[in-house]
């Protein structure tokens, strides 16, 4: 069964087209990345989802079912702003969130206990890190032990340990039979955790896959980082192979895109036109290529 | 509809309600604006308390002109207080996000209101009731004839009167998307029914029978009095009015005996009321429509 089934969402804002008719399907136990540029329609989706908008067309499912109370307390919501209530402490947020779900005393611990709060549980949120903030974020959203997982942008704004420590969780979650849909722009991330993702642009999903398959299916490049010299005359030849067209100077490298024995003659060529080859990274084609290829395409 | 009525037997519902209600109470008891009105509202209940019973001297005139001023008091005071809490309970919550959050949870949105309104209303209780209970004593320990049922009566009626202010502040709360215009919304109802609408009736007085009605011995139409009935201040005032011995009497003295003291027949105790009672639930039934049909 899929946890979430989206069919031809759309959604208006006035004159502005929000959703364009998206179509998703996160499948059971599966950690989903639904990724987007800014203003693509991720917490759109996400928010008509949890039942927060209301969609003009389409239809939404989760485990099956219309989204009630029933299959709402099935879902676990992580906003993109966390916003707990600052003037309760850590215990008071848990506890508070428990007893909306009907749940007694002993989730309550449960919660507090496995994502490590007892340090701070009795602090007034409002005076939290932004760090412990997400983590008592993501506790809340695992009020319940949930079957479904929504969270907005969780690494957003984290700095590196609480970001890897977020990551972990989510694997975690995951392993104990949690489904998790979650939207990010960080791709390097989404490529780490996700098994399959979705790429939304302007309103519509462009693409919805596992992310191996997206790189192979797409025939993507592999890119080459040459440290070579003189630079500008090596980049003019470059530009003038067929297979080499679209090479550019970054940051003081020279970026070139090749695929298998391409790569070796580009290489080989430089050389023998009298360019000094000093040092040579090849990149396998990753997440963020195929997502610059298909929302440039979309553009 | 049966299945609305239902529910609002549901003991889930409740609880649920209550379980807001009470993270209302805790968030008011650390806001520290929130124990500054409150501590103003309890020194300036002792302090009309005190000054309007020492005007008399102790005496019975004393405990009348007492009365005026806190009902005077309540009246402003009252209507300020609902307002402060509940101007930006709904509104405030949708700008941090944190309503967003609460609605993800397996819960209505008219749980939300009720549960948001029974807790401020529980702090507005506290307020009003532990602000004129302490003016009540010292009223007691300077005058020697308190009618303490009357002023139980008082304080109940205030308590409703401040729980309208409250239902309609949360109104706005939940109609406006900015907590200015919220804030705008309730002054405005503030205005109506403590200002505008004496000058409002008195200009529908002119135009259909004479307002020199109100204070000779011309009679006045009962549809005059069951229009004042629309004022929820009104209401309460009439409750005061027709209940607390101190107040009609003050009146009767002060006004001359005139009309303007005495009210209809179907000014009863119960009815006006209940009437406060519909005043609160209104504005709850349109904030609970709205906010089911308001994207969050």
């Amino acid at each position: 069964m899929n946890a979430v089934e989206v069919k031809n969402l759309k959604k208006t804002f006035g004159p502005i087209v929000a959703l364009g008719g998206v179509d998703m399907e996160v499948k059971e136990g599966e950690i989903y990345g639904f990724l987007g540029p800014n203003g693509a329609g991720k917490t759109t989706t996400l928010r008509v989802i949890m039942g927060l908008l209301e969609g003009d067309e389409g239809e939404v499912k989760v485990f099956g079912e219309d989204l009630t109370r029933s299959s709402r307390s099935k879902i676990g919501y992580l906003p993109e702003k966390v916003s707990l209530y600052g003037r309760m402490t850590v215990e008071e947020n848990i506890r508070f969130f428990c007893r909306i779900k009907g749940l007694a005393e002993k989730e309550c611990i449960r919660v507090i206990t496995e994502f490590k709060l007892e340090r701070f549980k009795g602090q007034l949120v409002k005076n939290l890190s932004r760090g412990q903030l997400q983590r008592l974020g993501l506790a809340q959203a695992s009020i319940g032990k949930p079957r479904l997982l929504v969270l907005d942008e969780p690494t957003s704004g984290l700095d590196p340990n609480v970001r890897k420590w977020v990551k972990e969780k989510i694997k975690d979650l995951k392993k104990k039979g949690v489904t998790i849909l979650l939207s990010s722009h960080v791709l390097e991330e989404a490529q780490e955790v996700c098994d399959r993702v979705g790429i939304i642009s302007d309103g519509g999903m462009l693409v919805e896959d596992k992310v191996d398959s997206l790189v192979n299916d797409l025939e993507l490049e592999d890119r080459l980082i040459l440290d070579a010299y003189p630079k500008k005359k090596a980049l003019e030849l470059l530009k003038e192979t067929e297979e080499a067209r679209r090479s550019r100077i970054l940051h003081g490298k020279l970026i070139t895109y090749g695929k298998g024995s391409d790569k070796i003659g580009i290489i080989k060529m430089l050389i023998d036109e009298g360019i000094d080859v000093r040092d040579l990274n090849v990149h396998e084609p990753d997440l963020e290529e195929v997502f610059v290829k298909l929302t440039e395409g979309a553009r | 509809m049966i299945d609305y009525l239902k529910g609002l037997f549901s003991k889930d519902m409740w609880s649920r309600m209550i379980n807001i209600a009470q993270k209302e109470v805790k968030a008011c008891l650390r806001n520290g604006w929130v124990i500054a009105i409150f501590s103003i509202f309890v020194l300036l209940s002792v302090f009309v308390s005190y000054f309007g019973a020492a005007v008399g001297n102790g005496d019975w005139g004393g405990y009348e002109q007492t009365i005026v001023y806190l009902v005077a008091y309540m009246e402003y005071m009252g209507a300020v207080l609902g307002i402060v809490l509940g101007f930006g309970a709904v509104v405030q919550e949708r700008e941090d996000g944190s309503l967003e959050l609460l609605m993800s949870y397996p819960l209505d949105r008219g749980e939300v209101i009720g549960g948001k309104f029974l807790g401020l209303w529980a702090v507005l209780s506290l307020c009003v009731a532990g602000g004129l209970a302490v003016g009540g004593v010292v009223i007691a320990f300077t005058v020697e004839h308190m009618i303490w049922s009357e002023y139980y009566l008082f304080i109940l009626s205030s308590v409703l009167m401040g729980g309208v202010f409250l239902s309609l502040s949360l109104l706005c709360s939940t109609y406006f998307t900015s907590n200015n215009s919220s804030m705008a919304g309730s002054v405005f109802f503030f205005f109506l029914f403590n200002i505008l609408w004496l000058f409002l009736m008195y200009f529908v007085a002119e135009l259909s029978f004479g307002w020199d009605a109100l204070t000779t011995d011309k009679p006045t139409p009962t549809w005059y009095f069951a229009l004042q009935l629309i004022n929820p201040v009104v209401v309460w005032y009439s409750l005061l009015a027709t209940n607390l011995t101190a107040l009609r009497d003050y009146m009767a003295i002060e006004l001359g005996g005139t009309r303007a003291a005495e009210h209809p027949e179907f000014y009863q105790t119960w009815g006006l009321l209940a009437l406060l009672v519909i005043w609160i639930a209104v504005p709850l039934l349109l904030a609970e429509y709205i906010i089911n049909k308001k994207a969050l």
